[in-house]
């Protein structure tokens, strides 16, 4: 509001602005911009705001824009009026602005206050609905919910009631109860129904009746009460009335007026109840003659929640209801209800509905439509036409037969049974027990009094027929006769109602007691069950031994068939054995000393076997104590029996093995101190079997002292941590022995793994440590021996050194005089010498020269086998490639079509793998000598299982059978005018690759060629690997 | 000025003849001196023994040396002349029939100026030690040149 104020304000100098700047234009229309100023501001400021505006508006005019502008004189007067009347005009449009303001907010302040007016309105509006319907459904549900507990309540209250009291027992608190209990109930549907009423939800629901049965049968509950309280109860009915009405409903009227009538009515008062036809119409009159009712009340006693007292004390409780639900469903009808002054001056209550439903209305199907308005009787409709319905209940539902003489009364209870069972009935006594023989029903209900056979006698004869011995009955009688109430509970019936009863008691104590009677029948079945198709042997015996009972299992144990067993005795199949035993058990048993013994024993089967069984007997005894017979159960243990004889074997077996292993074991239970040894670890301990084992520190005498030492270390760790252990440990026996034994040891742990103690074995192993003691010599004097050879070879190597290099020098020495002073002879003195001198000359250096190959040969050998073997990587295909070149080169005349595969690549000692590869080229070189179109091949290949790098020629080849001398020093396959050389290339291979850990192999034909396939380790299978 | 001499050290005879022979049949105008064991090479080198009259004599232009000598290896030889201030330059060549891979190393750890194998055939060996006579007394020069 502030903020507009002064914006209002202050407006006038933006104008003042813009207008200075388009004077120009404006000259001289002083107020141009600020009438439009003053306008707005009033708009914006109201009064106060526009009258500022206008104010400070004619002063920046002045000052600025009338002549002279920029000065407080002026020349014209003329702008003295032009200023008040501008003065004047801001005012009036302030004042108007105000005002328009002002009205403005009236309106709207007036507006809002009438919104929420209304929305106030409305929620109240809507919270009352919702209270309402609240409040309908809140009375619906505590119906609901208090109407199954105290029907709960009452059931086995009036059930508790009905049954004779205990000696000394005060009845009086029970029917208080029952009574409270029963008023609440009656107050309660009330309240539910006065609830339906008003949430509309209670419907119609007509069906074709016969009125005057339906009102007989309903007026007929009150018999007792009128009898009880000395009223003269009189019934004036048409003996059949056809009408269209919702029967629940009618029968609910009829019990309120007559419930009301005998609530108010003193003792010796009378109470007619009549029902009439009148026009279309049905006129129900209960009518007594108490105190009446007082005319400015006759309304009243219809609204809800009413009482008339009749007198100063309120005798009589009620909800007040009664009446009101009495009018209201007379009007559901169509109808209505009033009271009036009889002529006795009581009460005359009248209702009077229409004969018809209404047009249009379906009728219910008379079986269907049902019962339980009533929170009396629970009466249900459509009687009439009930036993033309047929049973609802299936084939297998419980019978239940129904002897009752009232043949209302009959149909009521048989319509009320009929949807939950199947239902017969009997009109009395007699026929009551003809229909029980002939269909042995599963329950009766029945009333006393009937003409000829009455129901006492009727129950006394059932009992008497074994059959029906235990059929429950359950006795309906309007006769409050305590004596024979008693008489009856005590020796024949199950229960006992008065009439008037409520039909859901009834079914709920139909209900128990057939519960009751399927239970027992159930786990007699079960027994039955149970015993005949046990797995286990079951069997009655009496006390002197006969079968009274055995199942099939048992007969399938010992063998017999059914019959046969019966026949026999338990003596008389039991091994003769164990009858001793078990006849002793029984005297125990018989005497009372123990109740139940159990013990494995033998059976003699029929196929004359032997089956052990597991028994366990107990007793029954009679009332009196004395033995009725036993039951016994026995259990085919055979399989556990053999089970343990072949565990006994195994043990047996396992001692055994022991002894022959040497193996002991052993368990100690700390927590008892309970050492156990198996024989064997007497044995090895030498220890009298017959002593318990030896403990510590007895113990400790059996060990050597630095055995025990690691041994109790080892035990110590083992108990304390748990730790497995396993050592060695020098045993000395009493007869001064020493064995060497394993001890091993684990711990014994409990299921929550702590330590109970230790087990483990004990293992002789002195023959063992003997064994490895000579193994041990063996060793150092191989050793020994070996140290020896290699150093008897080693000076054997250095003489071969030695050799060698003699050899190498002066065997050379000699041969190259003789070589040289040949050829210095033939040189010089050669054309002295005649041709044959000349020729021996050359004989001379031929041999020589031969000479000089072998030394060669000779030396390369030796050296192979001597110095360190380097490991250099070697390019196999090139080493061949240039080798072969090399042989080209020298023999010019050779054409070799050969070939050498790229990528061969091995490690070793490449000094020697040349000598290999030249020895194995050579070769190839030289035995193609003689073949047609020769050819060499390397390559990486396979022969005889052995992967290496192969030589393949065509040449000459060998002969199989002499492949084992190709390696052999100087030893040759072919002549020398055939082949020339000296035999020791191949010699030099085999041992150079040897060395290198490889092998050689060979594979040829005579005239076919001959293949050498040489392996060096590190190499694959492909031989091509680097 | 008369041409050096070279030393052969070789104690067979038959390869002296026949070193002799192929170094006349190049026509060497210097002479060749030939001593039969290590020591006497020493005494010839040093001056002393049996050769005290060479004191002071010029060395040898070139020693031609065997390695299995008698007395003193030509390998001592070698190194004794290594070891030796007049003679630690003297070229030598190492004249054996041996091939062995072991004495071709430890001649030349000693200071062999070369090493080369007697051939056996005649031919070749005269051919190889003509050679060498003409690369050592023609081709090479020697360190002192006094």
């Amino acid at each position: 509001m502030k903020k507009r104020l002064l914006l209002a304000i202050l407006l006038p100098i933006p104008a003042l602005a813009v207008q200075w700047a388009l004077w120009r234009w404006l000259s001289p229309f002083v107020w141009f911009l600020f009438f439009p100023t003053v306008f707005f501001s009033a708009r914006l400021g109201g009064l106060r705001g526009g009258l500022c505006s206008a104010i400070l508006s004619t002063l920046l005019v002045w000052f600025f824009f009338i002549p002279p502008q920029l000065s407080w004189k002026f020349d014209n007067p003329a702008n003295m009026y032009s200023a008040g009347l501008f003065l004047l005009m801001g005012y009036l449009f302030s004042d108007s602005q105000e005002r328009l303001r002002r009205e403005r907010d009236k309106t709207r302040s007036a507006l809002a206050a009438t919104r929420s007016a209304n929305d106030k309105i409305t929620q109240l509006y809507e919270k009352t609905m919702e209270l309402d319907e609240i409040k309908t459904r809140f009375f619906a549900n505590v119906s609901h919910e208090l109407r199954t507990p105290l029907t709960l309540i009452i059931s086995p209250l009036s059930r508790r009631l009905a049954r004779p009291p205990a000696a000394g027992e005060n009845r009086l608190e029970d029917e208080m109860m029952l009574r409270s209990a029963q008023q609440l109930h009656h107050q309660v549907s009330d309240l539910l129904d006065i609830a339906k009423l008003e949430a509309g939800s209670m419907g119609m629901e007509y069906t074709r009746t016969d009125i005057a049965a339906l009102t007989r049968l309903t007026a007929m509950q009150f018999d007792s009460l009128a009898r009880e309280k000395a009223i003269g109860y009189t019934l004036d009915l048409p003996p059949q009335l056809e009408v269209e009405i919702d029967a629940p409903k009618f029968e609910r009227i009829l019990l309120n007026l007559l419930s009301n009538a005998f609530k108010f009515i003193p003792a010796g008062g009378h109470i007619v109840l009549r029902l009439q036809q009148q026009d279309s119409a049905l006129r129900l009159e209960v009518e007594d003659d108490g105190d009446g009712i007082p005319a400015d009340l006759q309304e009243a006693v219809f609204e809800r929640f009413r009482q008339v007292d009749g007198g100063s004390e309120k005798r009589f409780d009620g909800t007040g209801l009664g009446l009101a639900i009495v009018k209201e469903f007379a009007e559901l009808h169509g109808g209505s209800a009033h009271v009036e002054t009889a002529a006795s001056g009581g009460a005359l209550f009248v209702v009077s509905l229409p004969q018809l439903a209404p047009a249009g209305t379906r009728l219910q199907d008379s079986v269907a439509a049902t019962h339980a308005v009533a929170p009396w009787a629970g009466a249900t409709a459509g009687r009439t036409q009930a036993a033309k319905a047929a049973d609802a209940a299936g084939p297998h539902a419980p019978l239940i037969l129904v002897v009752e003489d009232n043949p209302d009364m009959r149909a009521y209870i048989v319509d009320s049974l009929r949807p939950n069972y199947r239902v017969t009935s009997a009109r009395d006594g007699g026929e009551g027990l003809r229909l029980a023989q002939r269909h042995a029903p599963d329950l009766i209900v029945s009333d006393i009094m009937m003409p000829e056979v009455g129901g006492e006698r009727m129950v006394a004869e059932l009992r008497r027929i074994p059959d029906l011995a235990d059929v429950p009955i359950i006795i309906l009688s309007a006769r409050i006769d305590d004596a024979l109430r008693i008489r009856l509970l005590e020796n024949a019936v199950q229960d006992y109602l008065t009439k008037p009863f409520m039909m859901d008691e009834l079914l709920a104590r139909i209900a128990t007691l057939l519960a009751a009677r399927k239970r027992f029948t159930d786990s007699e079945t079960r027994f039955e069950a149970t015993f005949e198709q046990a797995a286990m042997g079951i069997a009655l015996l009496a006390p002197d031994g006969r079968w009274l009972r055995v199942n099939p299992a048992l007969c399938s144990i010992v063998g017999y068939a059914w019959h046969e067993l019966m026949e026999l005795t338990f003596q008389d199949i039991t091994l003769p054995d164990d009858l001793d035993l078990d006849l002793a058990n029984v005297r125990q048993l018989l005497s009372g000393a123990i109740p139940s013994y159990t013990l494995e024993k033998r059976y003699l089967r029929k196929q004359g076997d032997i089956v052990w069984v597991n028994l366990t007997v107990a007793l029954v005894r009679r009332e009196d104590g004395s033995p009725d017979y036993f039951i016994s159960m026995v259990e085919n243990i055979q399989a556990r029996k053999q089970a343990e004889a072949a565990l006994t074997q195994s043990e047996a077996e396992l001692r055994a093995a022991q002894r022959m292993a040497g193996i002991g074991h052993w368990s100690w239970d700390v927590t008892t101190g309970v050492h156990v040894w198996s024989d064997e670890i007497y044995r090895i301990y030498g220890r009298d079997p017959a002593w318990p084992p030896a403990a510590y520190p007895e113990v400790t005498q059996y060990f050597a002292a630095d055995s025990w030492a690691r041994l109790a270390a080892a035990v110590e760790k083992g108990l304390a941590l748990g730790i497995a252990y396993e050592c060695d440990a020098e045993v000395i026996r009493p007869d001064g022995e020493r064995r060497w034994i394993i001890a091993r040891g684990e711990a014994t742990r409990a299921t929550d793994g702590t330590i109970l103690g230790l087990h483990g074995t004990v293992q002789d192993i002195s023959e063992r440590k003997r064994a490895e003691e000579e193994i041990r010599r063996l060793n150092t004097d191989l050793e020994r021996r070996v140290q020896e050879r290699t150093a008897e070879l080693s000076a054997a190597n250095l003489e071969l050194d030695s050799f060698a290099y003699s050899v190498s020098h002066d065997l050379r020495a000699p041969l190259r005089a003789m070589n040289g002073f040949a050829q210095a002879l033939h040189e010089d003195y050669g054309p002295l010498l005649p041709d044959e001198g000349r020729q021996y000359l050359d004989e001379i250096a031929g041999a020589s020269r031969k000479m000089g190959e072998l030394i060669n040969g000779m030396l390369v050998l030796s050296r192979c086998t001597r110095g360190e073997l380097r490991h250099d990587p070697i390019d196999i295909s090139a080493l061949a490639t240039h080798l072969l070149q090399d042989l080209v080169r020298d023999t010019p005349g050779r054409q070799v079509e050969w070939q050498v595969a790229p990528g061969l690549h091995a490690r070793g000692d490449v000094r020697m793998i040349e000598v290999v590869l030249r020895n194995l080229l050579d070769n190839a070189w030289k035995y193609t000598a003689k073949t047609p179109a020769p050819t060499i091949r390397m390559y990486a290949g396979t022969l005889g299982g052995l992967a290496g790098f192969c030589v393949e020629d065509n040449g000459a080849g060998f002969r199989m059978e002499h492949a084992e001398q190709l390696y052999q020093p100087f030893r040759r396959l072919h002549r020398q005018d055939e082949f020339p050389g000296i035999g020791i290339g191949l010699a030099t291979v085999q041992r150079i690759l040897h060395r290198h850990g490889g092998e050689i192999r060979a594979e040829a034909a005579v005239g076919a060629g001959a293949t050498f396939c040489f392996s060096l380790p590190g190499v694959g299978t492909t031989g091509d690997a680097a | 000025m008369t041409a050096r001499s070279i030393l052969l050290v070789e104690d067979n005879r038959q390869d002296e003849i026949l070193i002799l022979r192929a170094l006349n049949k190049i026509h060497l105008a210097n002479e060749v001196d030939v001593v039969r064991d290590g020591q006497q090479a020493l005494d010839y080198l040093f001056g002393e023994g049996e050769f005290t009259s060479r004191a002071d004599a010029v060395l040898p232009i070139v020693v031609l040396l065997d390695i299995g000598l008698p007395r003193l290896s030509g390998l001592e030889v070698l190194a004794r002349l290594r070891a030796d201030a007049r003679c630690h330059l003297l070229p030598v060549v190492i004249l054996t029939s041996s091939d062995e891979e072991t004495d071709r190393l430890r001649s030349y750890e000693n200071g062999a100026n070369s090493f080369v194998r007697k051939p056996l055939d005649f031919a070749e060996f005269a051919h190889t030690v003509a050679q060498l006579g003409v690369y050592w007394l023609a081709t090479n020069e020697p360190p002192h040149k006094r």
